[in-house]
């Protein structure tokens, strides 16, 4: 009877290890897809700063739980997990609208710059041709105006 | 200062480090710092082959660092159960920033430099996002601890 309880037991303990192990597992992934999102939200323009604070919040936590599998203790390791598979998710879905946001806002920013490129060229052009129509016609009416000088020849 | 850096280690005291990563990579980096600790004859990362220790993580911090950015954090440590006999000195346990942690450790008088050493070590891990795992970044930095009573 002793035998087969502290056999159960131990079995329990197998299953709780297996099941923290893979709740562990399901927040470094959840964690490292978060990153990913926040890498790619960086890339499109976004400004991070609070989304990397968030991540190493998650982080942190991540790696207390870890931390107490390692010192073979069982402290809190569930409630840590669980926190930090919840920030990460927050930061992910926070990382894709921020992604979103950008990718718009640098499209816009692109249209703006070809928009006023376009504009500053034409309005350059413009400008060059009536100046020189301008120097042209001053040019034009100094020469018509300007009489011819006789000048002797002396042998 | 190198006076500062722990290195003749008593049971019971607590000693203080500080642990920094900089982050010059272009980009925002996930990074896994592993502490681990090893005995006078074990080998610690290969740093040709760009290969980490084979020995358990002990303790592990994580941190999302941007461009160009610092990240630094106290490491503490303090020894535990240690005990000596027959010039072999056997370490049974380690607190490390307050969590203490198991081992089996055990290192043999080294008559060269009169010492039972061991060394704490830590690794630097990056998350390579292609993948969606840590490797090794081939760093690491190691304090080495002579043993005493």
């Amino acid at each position: 009877m002793s035998l087969g309880s502290c056999l159960s037991g131990e079995h329990y303990v197998f299953a709780q290890t297996d099941q923290t192990a893979s709740k562990l597992q399901a927040a470094n992934s959840a964690v490292g897809q978060a990153f990913i999102a926040v890498l790619d939200a960086e890339k499109a323009g976004g400004n991070v700063t609070q989304l990397l604070a968030k991540l190493n919040t998650a982080g942190t936590i991540l790696a207390k739980a870890q931390n107490a599998v390692n010192s073979e203790s069982t402290a809190n390791i569930t409630s840590n997990v669980e926190n930090a598979i919840q920030i990460a998710n927050q930061v992910k879905n926070d990382a894709l609208n921020l992604r979103n946001v950008s990718l718009v806002k640098s499209q816009n920013n692109l249209w703006l710059t070809y928009s006023f490129s376009i504009v500053g060229a034409a309005v350059f052009g413009i400008s060059l041709l009536i100046v020189w129509r301008r120097f042209k016609r001053g040019f034009i009416k100094k020469l018509l105006g300007s009489k011819p000088e006789v000048v002797e020849n002396k042998p | 200062m190198l006076g500062d850096i722990p290195f003749n280690i008593k049971p019971g005291v607590t000693y203080s480090v500080y642990l920094g990563v900089v982050n010059q990579m272009g980009t925002i980096c996930y990074y896994t710092s592993f502490v681990k600790l090893e005995n006078d004859s074990q080998s610690l990362p290969n740093s040709t082959l760009g290969t980490p220790s084979p020995l358990p993580v002990l303790y592990e911090y994580k941190s999302f660092i941007g461009d160009g950015a610092t990240w630094e954090v106290p490491l503490t440590f303090q020894v535990d159960q240690l005990t000596f006999h027959d010039n072999i000195s056997q370490l049974a346990g380690v607190i490390i920033n307050g969590i203490e942690f198991p081992v089996k450790e055990s290192s043999i008088w080294n008559a060269d430099k009169t010492g039972y050493y061991y060394n704490l070590f830590v690794e630097l891990w990056i998350y390579n996002s292609t993948s969606g795992t840590s490797q090794y970044h081939n760093r690491f930095v190691s304090l080495f601890l002579n043993m005493t009573q």
